[in-house]
Formats: structure tokens, sequence, C-alpha cells
């Protein structure tokens, strides 16, 4: 089997019946004679099948598979099926969602960790809640390790109130809350400061990272302060209650994924995405949940801040999309739908 | 090898399929390797879908045809030693499909016919809609059939087929290694236990139809 024939896009052409005559039929043949490649086309005949049921195609394929492959009733069987495998998935990820925040109540982060892993061994069933998160953590593991390095997540509390109670036993009480609110958010700020970065055996790489890590200390300083300014501001009427945080890209190698606080009271999180130097100008981003398959909050066109090599993407969320000790992932398309970064993390409380 | 019977070898004009020919066809196919019958359900499988992308209304049939003719062609001529089993495949389908094609072009009433099905069918195919109750009977036989699977497979497919885009290539290299395979050979692996679960809940989905209609008459 050729190498340009086992191409995954010629395979999916292929199946889309949007290959020229000669190579349709060279193709038709090694479908049937070729091992590895019955193999390949029925692998990629598989993702392409999940791509439809996903929402992911777009343009000719969609109306290609529309069209020529959704015409026989195998096929569309097939579709119909994958259907049903990801309406089980989304089903189970729904659970996880409910689920865990209600155990993690009963239990301190690391103990829960440990009961997850233990009640991992004694379920049985396939998609489970604890499983479903289970699956994947190799790959959220994976993807943020290095980031333990520049796991700058730097968390700066601005905490606003947005009502000011009407009876003045309640203003003070509101005062009381948001001074309150307002040494948590100083004392976390100081917890979350940059900590010192583990050894690393590549002594190049922790230079190119040397800078980010001052600019991530520079960018704490500027939340500190911003924080401080909103505490100071706490009493103006209509201000509503704001966290914000510094998220780094995922970076291959890495084992951690960034984590996050959020308040009950907080309305707004702000997140800052540092993007890798690229030659773009406007993004898109959207918020998936943790499998990558569901959109939970899709952006508008963003422009960057900052330097070439060193831009911000600010984002405003409302704070009711995230909810506690699940994972999620932002991703940073460009206007061709490229994804530029990913920046999966998790929500703490 | 119960899921194969020689009624499955489907029919051919003038001559029947006999068990001697069946099981003639069966070592043909095997090459020596004594399979137990997978390699002639892969070759089946192949044929079927071969005929299905080309947009033939009975791939089943066809390709039961192909092999029906291939096992007259050995038992008539005890042995074939020209191709390789897989390549002789292919030519009769070739034949069969081209017969088959010739036939739809004779019989225009039947073209027409074809033509507005085929309309039909790429008008319908985007509002593609299974219907909720057969896709709840679809789901629920899903989680049977996956009940059935083991423990390993269910793993394997579970975080073979999760996320998106990049998340899933990276889900897929983390379990190869975790698995110590190629990502070519955890792809076969995720591909037949999907296969596995679709056979299962189509077979489950039949059953529960057939059982809703006889009770309701």
């Amino acid at each position: 089997m050729s190498e340009q024939l086992n191409d995954s896009q010629t395979l999916t052409r292929y199946l889309l019946g949007a290959l020229p005559a000669a190579e349709t039929e060279r193709l038709d043949e090694l479908s049937v004679t070729d091992d590895e490649l019955a193999e390949a086309l029925r692998s990629a005949e598989n993702d392409l099948i999940d791509a439809y049921v996903q929402d992911d195609l777009d343009g000719a394929a969609l109306a290609q598979f529309k069209t020529h492959y959704l015409a026989s009733a195998q096929r569309r069987e097939r579709v119909a099926f994958a259907q049903a495998f990801q309406a089980h998935a989304e089903r189970s990820l729904t659970l996880a969602q409910t689920e865990i925040p209600a155990k993690a109540r009963a239990q301190t982060q690391t103990e829960e960790a440990a009961a997850e892993v233990e009640s991992e061994r004694r379920r049985s069933g396939w998609f489970s809640v604890r499983r479903g998160f289970n699956f994947l953590r190799p790959a959220w593991a994976w993807g943020a390790g290095l980031a333990a390095l520049t796991l700058l997540v730097v968390v700066g509390w601005l905490v606003f109130d947005n009502a000011r109670p009407a009876r003045q036993d309640t203003q003070t009480e509101a005062r009381a809350e948001r001074e309150r609110q307002a040494q948590e958010a100083q004392r976390e700020t100081e917890n979350q400061r940059p900590t010192p970065p583990p050894p690393v055996d590549d002594s190049a790489r922790s230079e190119r990272e040397r800078p980010a890590q001052e600019q991530a200390q520079r960018e704490q300083q500027h939340l500190a302060e911003q924080q401080r300014a909103a505490a100071q501001n706490s009493s103006s009427p209509g201000a509503g209650s704001i966290a914000s945080f510094i998220l780094t890209p995922q970076v291959r190698g890495a084992s951690q994924t960034q984590s996050i606080s959020i308040r009950n009271r907080v309305e707004h999180v702000v997140m800052r995405l540092r993007l890798e130097p690229n030659e773009f100008t406007t993004y898109r981003v959207a918020l998936l949940d943790e499998t990558g398959a569901q959109t939970l909050w899709r952006s508008g066109r963003l422009k960057a801040r900052g330097a070439a090599n060193d831009k911000i993407l600010d984002l405003n969320l409302r704070a009711q999309l995230l909810k506690p000790q699940t994972a999620y992932m932002l991703r940073v398309t460009n206007d061709a739908g490229e994804i530029v970064d990913d920046y999966p993390f998790r929500v703490l409380k | 090898m119960s899921e194969v019977t020689s009624k499955r070898v489907g029919r051919k004009s003038g001559w029947s399929l006999t068990p001697e020919a069946f099981k003639g066809l069966l070592d043909w196919l095997d090459e020596g390797a004594g399979s137990d019958g997978r390699n002639y359900l892969e070759m089946r499988r192949r044929l079927v879908a071969y005929f299905d992308r080309k947009n033939c209304p009975t791939p089943d049939e066809l390709a039961d045809e192909t092999l029906n003719r291939v096992a007259r062609r050995l038992e008539e001529e005890g042995a074939l030693e020209t191709d390789a089993p897989a390549r002789y495949c292919y030519i009769v389908a070739r034949f069969v499909f081209m017969e088959h094609l010739r036939a739809r072009q004779k019989d225009d009433a039947l073209s027409n016919d074809l033509r507005q099905r085929s309309r039909a069918g790429v008008d319908a195919a985007p509002e593609f809609d299974d219907g909720q109750k057969l896709s709840e009977q679809r789901l629920s036989c899903l989680e049977q059939c996956l009940g059935k699977l083991e423990d390993a497979s269910r793993e394997v497919i579970a975080r073979y087929y999760a996320g998106k885009a990049r998340v899933k290539i990276d889900n897929r290299r983390a379990l190869a290694e975790e698995l110590g395979i190629t990502l070519n050979a955890l792809s076969i692996r995720a591909c037949r236990i999907r296969d596995k679960l679709e056979a299962c809940v189509r077979e489950c989905v039949g059953a529960q139809e057939n059982g809703s209609s006889s009770s309701s008459r």
C-alpha cells in the first residue's frame, strides 16, 4: 500500500466519493485485497462518522457527507450507532459533572483523589463518572506539565460587592464580608505567587521560559494592584464580583493541569490567556468540556494585546459556566479555525 | 464458528452451495491458516463495504453472490492458483458489480425508481433523523452491548474515541503508550471492538423491533 493512498485525507475523500475515477478504482481494489489499507479505511471511516456526529465537518466535506455518504442505508445505520455512542458519552459526562462536586464536599482534595482511584477500581460501568474522568487523565496530565515550571496561574481576586443592601445592618455585613474577601484574596495571591520551578534537565528550556515567568510575575503584581483597587472601590454601587486568572498554554510533556478557585459570589471570570508566539492578529476562543467533545461557550472575534511574541488574550466568562471540581479547556483558534493553543484547567471550587 | 453457516453464502441460480463447497471456500480463504471462519467473515465484510461504497442497494446480497461464485468455481476446478484469494474475490466482485450496473441500466423503470430514491436520499439526508424512540432503543442496546464487552475492551474503546481533534489524538497516543503498542495496532484493535459493538447493537435493535412488531400483531 503506498503512503499516498494510506493518507487519511485521501481515504476520507475516497469515502466521500470525492476522488478521481482512477484513484477510486485503485482504492476499491486495495480495500478488498490489502489488509493494511482495509484497516486504515475502517479507522478513517469511523473518524469521519464521528466528526460528522460531533459537528466537526464543514464546507465541502459536510456537503459530500450528506449527499454521498448518507445516501446508503447501511452507512446511515453506522452514523446512528455513532450518535448513540456519542449520546452515551455525553450522558456519562453530564453525570460526572453533577456527581463529583457532591462527593468533593465530603472530602479533602487529597482524600478525594485517593478515594477516586480506589472507587474507580471497584466500578465496572463503562463511561462511569469516575472512569470517564480517569481515562482522560493521562491526556490532561500529559498536557500541563512543564507548566509546573510555568504554572503561573496567578489568582487575583477582584471582589466587588454587587448589590448594595438597602438596610444599614446588611450594609455593615456586606462591608465586613468585602473586607474579609479582600484579605483572603490578598493571602491567596501571595500563596499563588509562582513557586520555584522544579528541576528540569533541559537548561535551554528553562532559559527560554524565564522571560515568561518574569512576565507572569509582573502580571501577578498588576493583578494584585487591581485587586487592592477593587477592594477599595468595592463599596461603589453596581460593581460585580470578578475573579481574574492567567493561564499559560498547554505544553507537551507537562504533567499538571492548572487549577483555579472561584468563590460562590463571583459572577464574572476574567481569563488572561498567554499566547505562544504566532503570526495571527485575531482569534476566537471556545470553552470546551474535559473531553473536548462539547463546546460550552464561544467568543466572538478577539484581538490580542501585547507585543508580537508576548500576546495576551483577555476573556470575560460568566462564572456560572464553570462548575466546581470540573476540568475544562479553553481552545484558541485563528480565523481559519486552526487550533493555536489549548489551555486545560480545573476548577477547584 | 457459529456465525458462519452455508445458508449465509447466498444463492446462484442453477447451482446451490453445498456444505462441502462452503468448506472448500473457507479452507481456500484460510490458505492453510485455520482461521476458524474469520477470514471468510472479514472478506465478506470487505465485499459488503465495497458494494455499499458503490451505492448498490443490496450490498449483502452482492457480497454473498460474489462468494457464491468463488465457491462454485472452486468446486468445479478443485483449486484456484492464479491469484491470491483476496485478489480473486475482488475480480469476481467487480464482475458482479458490472452485471449489477448493466441490469440496472436495462430496466428503465427500476433505473428511474433508483434515481428518485437516490434524489430522495440526497434531499432527506440533511434532515437525517433517526426518530426519538429508535434512538433511545439504540442507546439502551448500546448499554447492554457495552456490558457484554470485556473490561479491557471497554477501556480501549472509551479512551480511543474520547475527545475531539487534538485531545483525541493525545488520548490515543497516551493509550498506545500505556498498552505498549503502536498507534496503528491500537487503531486496528479499537476498530474491531467498535465493529463488534456495532454488530451487537444492530442485532439487539433488530430483535427489539421484531419483538415489538410480533407483539403488536
